[in-house]
C-alpha cells in the first residue's frame, strides 16, 4: 500500500551560504525550497513515500557543513493510493 | 483515509515571567535604565542580492545589496543607472514600479517623478541582526487561506 | 482524490512552517483563491500615526487585523506616497510583546515600589490609582498631582486630559511632550503674531522659487514634504534649495548652496540677512509701514536652569524673558547693522559667497521664499528668538501669507498643533490659544464648561522639564504619563527624570501600547489601544485636521487613552476634589462624580451611539454609551469658533481628507493674515495680523547670546541630537517593526574620520560618550549618512539600549521652556 508524506522544516544556515545550500537542497529527491529570507532561514519540504525515507533526507540536509539547524514544524500523511 | 497531524511549536513564546520582573523594557533586553550592556558591532548590510517577500503589495521592496557610496543628488542618481526603464535589460535588476513615473496627479511622465527621486525616502537596505521582538503581523493571504478552509 | 490534494497538503505544510518561522510568504501561489468574497479587503482612511506632516493613509483590514497600508491617493499632502515608516504602519500594532493588562509593582499582592511587574484588573489598578492621587491632594493639594501628554494623543484625548486636571483636579501642572518639540514655535507665532501656527500651507511648496531649511533635515524627519520640495526644484530648473545645518546630512543631497554653520550663531545669520535687505533698500516699505511694528526684546534671560544654577542666578531678565520695549525703524536698523556679512561669515564658519546668495534669495521681491525649520531652531536656548528673527526677514519684505511666500515652522509629531497647540494641553493654555494667567479666558473656559468661576487655577503649572525636577525635589508626587515616551526623551534623566520617578515619595502611572523605557520607571502600566484601534482626531502642520475610525480592535484588554481618562475620572466624587467654596457656588454638581461633571453635563455626551458609523468599531462610544469622541469634539470647538479658529461639524471630517482651519461657511483657509484667502481679515485690509490688537506683526530686534554649554578642553565636542527617517521619536513602535529595526538597528555616533583618527578611534569601535550629567556607549560611524564637521558629534535618540539622554543637557529657552537637545559639550573615551 502506497503513503504519500508531506513534511516541513525551517533551515537555518550562514547566510553567505544561502544560494549554494537552496541549490543543494533542491537537488535531494523529493526536497524543495519554497521560501528563502536573506537572515538565512528557509521554508523546506520533504515529501516521500515513508516517514524513514523523509528522516534520511533530512539527516542528510542536516549533515551539509552550512546548515546550523534543522527544525521540523509540520508531518502529514495519506494511504490515499490516489493521490 | 489516515491522517496525523505534528504541530511542533518553536516559537519562543515571550514568557510571562519576563512581565514579572522589575526589567520588562524589552528593547533594552533586560538591562536596568542606570546601566547599559556592551554595545553590539556595527552590523553588515546584507547584500545576497536575493529577492525578500513583501508583507502586501503595495509594500516598498527592500534594497538586497549594498548601497554604500552611492550617489543620489542633484546631480546623479545612481540607482536609476540599473533600475531605470531603459536600464534594466543590461542590468537584469528589477524596474522601478510604473507608480513611480506619475506626477503627484496621476499623470504618466516620459522619465521617473522627481517626486521619487530620492530613493531611499521609501526602500531601505537590511542589516545583518536579529530583530528585538517577533512581529505577530498576519499576512492577507494567509487570513484568506483560513477563510477558504473554513468555507469549504 | 486528486493532484490537488497532494498541492494542498504541501501548502499547508509551508504555511506551518513559514508561520512558525514569522516569514510572510505567498502561501496560496499555487493555488490562487480568486472567490471575491473571500478576498476584499475593507478600505478605510486614516491619517499616519508618525509625523507632523499628516499623510492620509488608505487601511486595509481583513477579520478584525490590519494587512496593508498605503498612501492615500485623494490626499493632497501626499497624493498616494509614503515614507519607509508609513508603508510599514501595518506592522506597528503587531510587535509581540504588546501589554495585555496592566501591571502593578507588588510584592506579596500588595503595591511596593520596589516590587516587580504582576498583572492586575484594571479595577485593582484604578483602586491603587485613585488612592494615591487622593492622598496626595489631601496632603499637599491638587499641585501635587500632574500629568505628561503627548502631541500624539488624539484631540479628544487631549481635550479630556485638559478638563480633567484643570477643571476637575484644578492642576495646571500638564504638559505635552510637545514642548520639547513646539514650545519654542509657539513662543515665536505668539510673540509675533499673537496667534499661533502657520499662516501659509502646502500648496506654498508648488509656488515657492527658493526653499530655505534652518537646521532642518526634512529628507528624513518630513520625507513626504521633502518629496513635494524636490519634486518642485527638479521640475522648475529656476529653483533653489539652501540647507543650513550643523552638519552635513541628506538633505543636503539636494541642495544649491549648502552651509554648515557653528551652533547658535544661526542668530547671527538672521541678523545679517535682516541687515543686508536694510542696507541693500530692498525693505518693502508699503508693508512694513501698514503691517508691522518694532520693539527690542530683553536680553541676558538665562538658560531655563534651576534656580540655584549659577548661570541662572547670573542673568540679568531671567524672570522677565518674554518682555519687549516698542522702539522705531531707525533703532531697529541700527541694532542689526554691526551683523555684517565679514561678521557673520568670520562667526559662523560659513564662506561669505554662500551667505551673499542665501541673503539674495530673501532680498529679491522676484524670488518668492519659503523657509522651513523644526527642532535645530526649536530646541535651542535661543529658540523662540531664532522665530522670531525668521519673521522678521519675511515681513521687512512683506514675503509672507501669500502662495510660496512662507515662513513654515513645521511640526514634528501627528496632532502637536492638532492637540498639544490647538487645545491647549501646555501648562499655562487653554483651547484657542487662551491663557490660565488670564481671567476673561478662565471665565470664558468656564463658561463653556458650565463650572462655577474660579474652577480653573490661574496659575500656570509645571512645564515638561520642571516636571522631573519636581518629581526629584518630592514636590509632585503623583504623575501619569499617556502616549509617549519621557524617559528617553527628556534630556539628563541620569540628574533629574529618573530619579523624579523612582523617589520612593512618588507614584508614577505609565499607559502605553508597549513596555518602554519609561514603563519601566514607573510603577503601574496600563495597556493602551493604539491608532486605528480607537476613533480619533489629529492636526498637522498646516493646520489640517482629519478624523479616523476605529478599524480593529485593540489586544486583550487593552484601552485607549480617552477611556482610561475619563473612566479613571468616575473615581472621585466632586467634592474630594473641590474647595467647600467652589462646591457652594454650584450646589447642583454636590455629589456628583468628576465624570458626571466634565463628561455628562449635557454637552460632551449629548450625541448618541446611533450616529457611530453603521460600517465601524467604536469601543469608547459603546462603552460609555453616546458618542463621546463627537461630543468632546463638539464641545472643544466652540472655543475656536468664531475666534479665527473655527473647526467644521464633526462628521464632516470623516468625508474629507482633512480640512485646515479656519473653516469658515464651510471653507477652508490656505493662507491667513491675507485678504482673499483668510475670511477674519477686513476688507481692504491686504494684510492683517488680527492676532494683535492693532493688526500689526512686530518684527524684534534680538542679539546672539552664546548657549549654555561650549566645548572647552576638557569637553571639547559639540553633541548633536536628533530622529533618523526609519524610526519614530523613540523607536517604541518602529523597532518592533523588523523591516525597520534592520534597516537602521542602533544609534551609532557619527563623527568626522579626522576626529576620530585623532582621538585613536576606528569605525566600528565602542566608544563613550561623557557630559558632566552622565555617559552612554555606541558605536563610532565616519561614513554614514550624517556626517559632521570636526568637533561635533551627531548620536540619534530612538534607541532604547543606548540612551543618548543620559549625557544631553536639560537647559531650556527661558520663554518657551523647551529643551535644547541640540547642543550641549562632551568627551569621548574608548571602551
Amino acid at each position: 500500500m502506497n503513503e504519500y508524506h508531506i513534511s516541513s522544516f525551517i533551515v537555518r544556515c550562514h547566510k553567505q551560504h544561502l544560494i549554494r545550500n537552496v541549490e543543494q537542497i533542491n537537488q535531494l529527491e523529493g526536497a524543495e525550497v519554497h521560501e528563502v529570507e536573506s537572515t538565512g532561514k528557509l521554508i523546506v519540504t520533504v515529501e516521500g513515500s515513508s516517514h524513514r525515507f523523509i528522516s534520511n533526507i533530512t539527516e542528510t540536509i542536516r549533515d551539509m557543513p552550512e546548515v546550523l539547524d534543522v527544525a521540523a514544524v509540520y508531518h502529514e500523511y495519506t494511504s490515499d493510493t490516489q493521490i | 483515509m489516515n491522517k496525523f497531524i505534528t504541530l511542533l511549536t518553536i516559537f519562543g513564546v515571550l514568557t510571562a515571567s519576563a512581565l514579572f520582573a522589575q526589567d520588562i523594557a524589552t528593547l533594552r533586553n533586560g538591562v536596568e535604565i542606570s546601566k547599559q550592556e556592551k554595545s553590539q558591532p556595527i552590523p553588515n548590510p546584507i547584500k545576497d542580492d536575493i529577492k525578500v517577500g513583501r508583507n502586501y503589495p503595495m509594500q516598498p521592496p527592500i534594497i538586497p545589496h549594498n548601497i554604500r557610496d552611492y550617489q543620489v543628488d542633484l546631480n546623479v542618481n545612481k540607482c536609476l543607472s540599473c533600475h531605470s526603464r531603459n536600464r534594466i535589460s543590461e542590468s537584469q535588476a528589477t524596474m522601478v514600479s510604473v507608480t513611480h513615473y506619475m506626477d503627484r496627479d496621476g499623470n504618466f511622465l516620459a522619465e521617473v517623478s522627481p517626486r521619487r527621486y530620492f530613493c531611499t525616502q521609501c526602500h531601505v537596505t537590511q542589516h545583518d541582526t536579529k530583530p528585538l521582538v517577533e512581529n505577530d503581523f498576519i499576512d492577507m493571504q494567509k487570513l484568506i487561506a483560513i477563510r477558504a478552509e473554513k468555507a469549504k | 482524490m486528486t493532484l490537488d490534494r497532494r498541492a494542498f497538503m504541501k501548502a499547508s505544510a509551508v504555511s506551518a512552517a513559514a508561520t512558525a518561522a514569522g516569514m510572510n510568504i505567498p502561501i496560496q501561489a499555487s493555488n490562487l483563491v480568486t472567490d471575491s468574497k473571500l478576498t476584499s479587503l475593507k478600505w478605510d482612511k486614516a491619517p499616519c500615526r508618525f509625523c507632523g506632516t499628516g499623510c492620509s493613509i488608505n487601511v486595509a483590514t481583513l477579520d478584525n487585523k490590519v494587512v496593508a497600508t498605503h498612501g492615500d491617493i485623494k490626499s493632497p499632502v501626499n497624493k498616494g506616497l509614503n515614507c519607509v515608516k508609513g508603508y510599514f504602519l501595518s506592522k506597528i500594532m503587531y510587535g509581540k510583546d504588546r501589554l495585555q493588562t496592566p501591571i502593578l509593582r507588588m510584592t506579596n499582592g500588595k503595591y511596593d515600589k520596589n516590587g516587580e511587574f504582576t498583572p492586575v484588573s484594571w479595577d485593582t489598578a484604578f483602586d491603587v490609582m485613585a488612592e494615591k492621587y487622593k492622598k496626595a491632594m489631601k496632603e499637599k493639594g491638587p499641585t501635587s498631582v500632574g500629568m505628561f501628554g503627548s502631541g500624539q494623543w488624539t484631540v479628544m484625548e487631549g481635550y479630556a486630559a485638559v478638563k480633567l486636571m484643570k477643571a476637575g483636579f484644578r492642576s495646571n501642572n500638564i504638559d505635552p511632550n510637545a514642548r520639547h518639540c513646539m514650545a519654542s514655535a509657539v513662543g515665536g507665532f505668539m510673540r509675533t503674531f499673537g496667534i499661533d501656527e502657520p499662516m501659509g500651507c502646502y500648496d506654498d511648496f508648488e509656488a515657492a522659487d527658493a526653499f530655505v531649511l534652518w537646521g532642518s533635515n526634512m529628507a528624513e524627519m518630513h520625507p513626504i514634504l521633502w518629496t513635494r520640495i524636490t519634486d518642485r526644484r527638479l521640475s522648475a530648473p529656476h529653483v533653489k534649495v539652501a540647507v543650513l545645518s550643523t552638519y552635513t546630512h541628506r538633505s543636503f543631497d539636494l541642495a544649491d548652496v549648502p552651509m554648515i554653520f557653528e551652533p547658535q550663531t544661526d542668530l547671527v545669520l538672521l541678523n545679517f540677512i535682516a541687515n543686508y535687505i536694510i542696507q541693500n533698500d530692498k525693505v518693502n516699505w508699503d508693508f512694513v509701514n501698514k503691517h508691522t511694528n518694532f520693539a527690542r526684546g530683553n536680553t541676558d534671560i538665562g538658560y531655563g536652569l534651576r534656580d540655584d544654577h549659577p548661570k541662572q542666578k547670573a542673568a540679568k531678565n531671567a524672570d522677565k524673558a518674554s518682555g519687549s520695549t516698542p522702539i522705531k525703524f531707525d533703532e531697529y536698523a541700527e541694532f542689526v547693522s554691526e551683523y555684517t556679512l565679514e561678521y557673520a561669515s568670520q562667526i559662523s564658519g560659513v564662506e561669505e559667497s554662500r551667505l551673499l546668495k542665501l541673503a539674495q534669495m530673501y532680498a529679491d521681491p522676484k524670488v518668492k521664499v519659503m523657509s522651513l525649520w523644526t527642532m535645530g531652531m526649536n530646541q535651542h536656548t535661543r529658540g523662540v528668538w531664532a522665530n522670531n528673527l525668521v519673521y522678521n526677514i519675511h515681513l521687512l519684505t512683506g514675503k509672507i501669507s501669500e502662495p510660496g511666500n512662507s515662513p513654515f515652522s513645521l511640526t514634528g509629531q501627528p496632532s502637536a498643533c492638532g492637540t498639544a497647540r490647538e487645545v491647549g494641553t501646555f501648562s499655562h493654555r487653554l483651547p484657542a490659544d487662551m491663557v490660565v494667567a488670564n481671567p476673561k479666558h478662565r471665565k470664558y473656559a468656564e463658561k463653556i464648561w458650565k463650572l462655577p468661576e474660579g474652577t480653573i487655577p490661574p496659575k500656570p503649572g509645571f512645564h515638561a522639564v520642571e516636571h522631573n525636577r519636581k518629581l526629584k525635589d518630592g514636590e509632585m508626587n503623583v504623575y501619569w504619563v499617556q502616549c509617549n515616551n519621557n524617559m528617553q526623551a527628556a534630556a539628563n534623566i541620569n540628574e533629574e527624570g529618573l530619579p523624579g520617578y523612582r523617589n520612593p515619595e512618588n507614584f508614577i502611572v505609565v499607559s502605553d501600547a508597549y513596555p518602554t523605557v519609561t514603563a519601566q520607571a514607573a510603577d503601574l502600566v496600563l495597556p493602551t489601544a493604539m491608532w486605528v484601534e480607537k476613533e480619533g482626531a489629529y492636526g498637522n502642520a498646516e493646520r489640517r485636521t482629519q478624523t479616523w475610525h476605529q478599524l480593529v480592535s485593540a489586544p486583550g484588554e487593552s484601552k485607549s487613552d480617552l477611556w482610561q481618562l475619563m473612566e479613571f475620572s468616575k473615581r472621585f466624587k466632586i467634592d474630594e476634589v473641590w474647595p467647600k467654596e467652589l462646591l457652594d457656588q454650584s450646589p447642583e454638581h454636590k455629589n456628583k462624580t468628576l465624570y458626571q461633571v466634565l463628561f455628562e453635563n449635557g454637552q460632551v455626551n449629548q450625541y448618541g451611539i446611533e450616529e457611530i458609523s453603521k460600517d465601524h468599531l467604536n469601543d469608547d462610544a459603546n462603552h460609555f454609551g453616546n458618542y463621546v469622541q463627537k461630543g468632546l469634539f463638539e464641545e472643544y470647538a466652540t472655543f475656536g469658533r468664531e475666534h479665527g479658529h473655527d473647526l467644521a461639524p464633526y462628521e464632516r471630517y470623516h468625508q474629507e481628507r482633512g480640512l485646515r482651519w479656519p473653516v469658515v461657511d464651510g471653507k477652508e483657509t490656505q493662507w491667513r493674515f491675507k485678504e482673499g484667502s483668510d475670511p477674519y481679515v477686513t476688507a481692504g485690509a491686504g494684510w492683517e495680523f488680527y492676532g494683535k490688537p492693532d493688526g500689526r506683526a512686530v518684527i524684534f530686534a534680538l542679539p546672539y547670546e552664546p548657549p549654555a554649554e561650549e566645548p572647552d578642553d576638557e569637553y571639547d565636542m559639540w553633541l548633536s541630537t536628533g530622529r533618523v527617517l526609519e524610526h519614530w521619536h523613540s523607536g517604541s513602535m518602529t523597532q518592533r517593526v523588523p523591516e525597520l529595526y534592520q534597516a537602521v538597528p542602533d544609534a551609532l555616533i557619527y563623527m568626522h574620520p579626522d576626529d576620530a583618527r585623532k582621538k585613536g578611534f576606528r569605525r566600528g569601535d565602542e566608544v563613550k560618550v561623557i557630559s558632566r550629567r552622565g555617559e552612554m556607549k555606541s558605536r563610532v560611524e565616519t561614513r554614514g549618512r550624517n556626517k559632521p564637521p570636526k568637533g561635533l558629534i551627531f548620536v540619534p535618540w530612538f534607541d532604547a539600549s543606548r540612551l543618548i539622554n543620559k549625557v544631553t543637557l536639560d537647559a531650556t529657552d527661558p520663554i518657551s521652556k523647551q529643551t535644547d537637545f541640540k547642543k550641549c559639550a562632551v568627551k569621548l573615551e574608548k571602551v
